[in-house]
């Protein structure tokens, strides 16, 4: 059996990540419209945003910065519907990655 | 099997769809927009310090310590125009070219010969092949905008801490040295 780690507030290091785990997944859960489960993860992650996103959020994610700095400066993209994009599409990039292995605490194996 | 690119240590929508909001407002009212990088949203690595959130260079022990203001970094960013909407991974201590930690995710054999408890998340991964590595310290941007979940991202460098995530995910970096020869 390890040693139980603990810092000076008394948690352990465990306690203390699942936390901050657990404040990424609350932020995550944010997302409108929110990402479904994403189960069977390629090897390669790039496709699976043609699978999940829309075609205008596809669109403006891969649109090279460049080129997304003057259409926002003229208007005709909004700073808004950009941000929406790539918060989604950034995500997806996280979610591609859902947890796999058992998270059961007890499973130290 | 399927493996993780985990790559982000929060999404920031709330904060930024309401700057978002304020530079499209700005646009319409004046006709100009508010700065060079009007609107552009990019990501930020955890390792640089923003207001109000969580500043812990990777370390479990430094968690609850919160920026008191923003980077200067930053600050400038956001004079441009800049929407900050995602902070990315970083390796405990951010002398790594690996982007691990005890927060987010470790190497799974480190893992296994210390037999810690499984939390189930793992090392920042490559998204264009996920058992490899992104590198790092800055592999959570790496990974990240590879993935075009960011078109634009700041990482920090001393060691090649930019350099060796873009280069494992095919990108262009600056890495712009206190003192560059």
């Amino acid at each position: 059996m390890a040693a139980t780690v603990t810092i000076p507030s008394g948690a352990t290091w465990q306690e203390v990540a699942a936390d901050r785990q657990k404040r990424r997944d609350a932020t995550l859960s944010l997302l409108e419209p929110p990402l479904p489960p994403i189960e069977d993860i390629p090897l390669n992650t790039i496709p699976l945003a043609r699978k999940f996103l829309t075609a205008d959020e596809i669109k403006i994610t891969e649109t090279l910065v460049e080129d997304l700095v003057p259409q926002l400066a003229k208007g005709e993209l909004s700073s808004v519907a950009v941000t929406k994009a790539f918060l989604r599409r950034a995500g997806l990039a996280q979610k591609a990655v859902c947890p796999i292995f058992p998270s059961s605490p007890a499973d130290t194996s | 099997m399927t493996e993780q690119t985990n790559c982000i240590t929060e999404l920031l929508p709330q904060r930024a769809l309401e700057r978002a909001a304020y530079l499209d407002a700005y646009l319409a009212e004046h006709k100009k927009p508010i700065g060079p990088l009007h609107g552009l949203p990019i990501s930020v690595k955890e390792h640089i310090g923003m207001k109000g959130l969580d500043w812990n260079g990777g370390f479990v022990s430094w968690v609850g310590k919160v920026a008191k203001d923003d980077a200067h970094i930053l600050s400038i960013l956001w004079s441009a125009g800049c929407v900050f909407y995602v902070r990315s991974t970083q390796p405990q201590s951010l002398m790594h070219l690996e982007t691990s930690s005890n927060l987010y995710g470790y190497v799974e054999e480190v893992r296994r010969v210390l037999r810690w408890a499984n939390t189930g998340y793992r090392v920042t991964t490559n998204p264009f092949n996920t058992t490899l590595t992104a590198g790092g310290s800055s592999g959570g941007e790496g990974a990240l905008v590879g993935f075009r979940g960011s078109c634009l991202g700041i990482g920090t460098d001393i060691g090649g801490s930019i350099r060796s995530p873009a280069a494992n995910t095919g990108l262009p970096a600056i890495p712009r040295l206190l003192s560059s020869s």
